[in-house]
């Protein structure tokens, strides 16, 4: 196919019984981009990329991946992708190198041809030196590097990386997005990545769609995303407050959204820095005890809480 | 193609299965260890020469056609359990859902059989009835008995996983199985309520089988072993790997 598209979903729709999973959702991924799906556990994530990784049938849509229809192209399809699952997949009891060499041989890379790949990508994830070790000694940012790099071995169009640094340390993580970046340099592929870190979205991705309950909420460039939150957002944390402090909030004229979740009220703001003394004149006006009140620009998670009016976590 | 699709997944099951080598060490000894103590033990106070072997001799097969049918249960078993990891990453791979279940079961019975091989030999050496034709015959009918209780675990762990009597049902099932197969005593003289247990349990065959061939004694005929053996086999692949892929498709 002669366009740039590296993934087309159209209409996708997958029911688990009487659940759906995924309701309705279009979707391209352009070729060469890291394309991120955000949204919070059992938003249809998984479901997702199972469904574009042949390993679920779509109940309803039609779905290309490198151009090749997932029902009824699916080996054409298996042989364009590469994938790491969100649980460690691994033969724990293998040395990495045998690890790939087993990956090698179902995708039927020649021998001479597989011995040089297993290098290069070994080398690729920094783990040379580990070749001949255990995978059950390796820590989990080695076992999850060594799974991207197996991924990767047979030369994949697209990469599925589910929650690539699920239950990583913070370090380890920015270890794992630094590979990610430096790999879609070196090896010019189209990447979909599910998460639900913000900043891991807002970090690696050129594209984000964020998706809650089986459908896309919206979608674009992390940052265009970010700015369509027009100003800063003050965060409020309160004991307890009363509707009449919502009610004065709404009415001034300088708010331009207000967002509440439990305990906490977050506003909208141009230039928060100058307008934090009219918050705080209103919170005393409503006789209100501030526990924490702070500004800052927004993330995506409050791009997440903007259309859904829930906090990511909520749902975790 | 699809031969070296199959020895891809043989050669990770086989390669998995020789890392851990006091498994293996276990799984030879395991089984002698149960023939040599018991068996020696009843020999020195019971006399069952008139059956025209020792007691060591009868309980020998029994225990290798026991642990070729266990251990094969357990394969069945965990291939459905194997559904929720390492399968994911065969699955995603270009290669036909048969070379997965083919490679599989190839793979863990080379294990299974390898090491009840070794346990026969050493049996046979130690009895004195070593000979070539009985280690190539009782092979055969070990394949029978790995086929039919592969599928059969299969079977049971697709129709009872779910439920929480899974374990019980199945241990219950398997000494049932050991104990009216006629492994630890003939059958001959049972009273007919038994009888019948034994006569619908495949392993009845299995153990009769490899006791003929193994030390020329039994009741039943090794034509008759096989057949039921071999009826056994096919119906229990053919339901198993329906329910295997059934398995897959979700």
């Amino acid at each position: 196919m002669a366009d740039n598209n590296s993934i087309i979903i159209k209409g996708l729709t997958k029911n688990y019984g009487k659940l759906t999973a995924i309701n309705n959702l279009s979707l391209n991924v352009k070729r060469g981009e890291i394309f991120g799906l955000l949204g919070p556990n059992g938003a249809g994530k998984t479901t997702l990329i199972s469904v574009l990784a042949t390993l679920l049938k779509p109940s309803k849509g039609k779905i290309l991946v490198d151009s090749y229809d997932v029902e009824k192209e699916a080996k054409k399809v298996r042989e364009s992708i590469g994938i790491t699952f969100q649980e460690t997949i691994l033969d724990l009891e293998l040395d990495a190198e045998k690890n790939l060499d087993f990956h090698g041989m179902l995708y039927k890379i020649p021998k001479e041809l597989r011995k040089r790949k297993i290098k290069e990508m070994l080398d690729l994830v920094g783990l040379s030196e580990h070749h001949k070790k255990i995978v059950d000694k390796f820590s989990g940012g080695m076992k999850r590097r060594l799974e991207i790099a197996r991924g990767l071995l047979h030369n994949p169009k697209i990469l599925f990386l589910d929650e690539p640094t699920l239950g990583l340390d913070p370090q380890t993580r920015r270890h794992i997005w630094d590979y990610i970046l430096k790999l879609k340099k070196k090896e010019k592929i189209t990447i979909l990545l599910t998460t639900h870190y913000m900043e891991e979205a807002d970090y690696l991705c050129d594209r984000v769609a964020i998706i809650d309950k089986g459908k896309i909420i919206t979608l674009g460039e992390p940052k265009k995303l970010k700015s369509q939150l027009q100003g800063d957002i003050i965060k409020i944390k309160l004991k307890k407050f009363g509707k009449r402090l919502i009610e004065d909030f709404k009415k001034s004229n300088f708010i331009e959204e207000v967002k509440i979740s439990q305990n906490n009220i977050n506003l909208l703001v141009k230039n928060a820095e100058s307008k934090i003394v009219k918050v705080v004149d209103i919170l005393k006006n409503n006789e209100t005890e501030i526990n924490e009140i702070s500004i800052h620009k927004p993330t995506l998670e409050d791009v997440f809480l903007n259309f859904t009016g829930r906090e990511m976590r909520d749902d975790t | 193609m699809i031969h070296k699709e199959i020895y891809t997944i043989w050669l990770r099951e086989v390669k998995k299965a020789l890392v851990d080598k006091w498994q293996l060490i276990i799984s030879i000894g395991w089984p002698l260890f149960l023939i040599f103590a018991l068996g020696i033990g009843i020999d020195s106070f019971v006399d069952v020469s008139k059956l025209g072997v020792s007691y060591t001799e009868l309980l020998g097969p029994g225990i290798i056609a026991i642990f070729a049918m266990a251990g094969s249960m357990s394969i069945g078993n965990n291939l459905i359990e194997d559904n929720k990891g390492f399968i994911k990453e065969l699955l995603v791979a270009p290669i036909s859902r048969s070379s997965i279940f083919i490679g599989k079961v190839l793979g863990e019975m080379t294990i299974n059989l390898g090491t009840t091989l070794i346990a026969i030999i050493i049996f046979l050496y130690f009895v004195q009835l070593l000979s070539v034709t009985s280690i190539l015959l009782s092979l055969l009918f070990m394949i029978l008995i790995a086929f039919g209780f592969y599928g059969f675990g299969i079977v049971l762990s697709s129709l009872f996983k779910k439920t929480k009597s899974y374990q019980i049902i199945t241990d219950l099932l398997v000494a049932v199985m050991i104990f009216l197969s006629g492994a630890f005593f003939p059958t001959e003289n049972l009273p007919f309520a038994l009888k019948i247990f034994v006569f619908v349990n495949p392993l009845t065959y299995g153990v009769d089988g490899l006791r003929t061939i193994l030390v020329g004694f039994g009741e039943f005929g090794l034509f008759i072993d096989a057949l039921v053996l071999i009826a056994f086999a096919i119906v229990m692949l053919i339901s198993g790997s329906y329910l295997f892929k059934k398995s897959l498709e979700k």
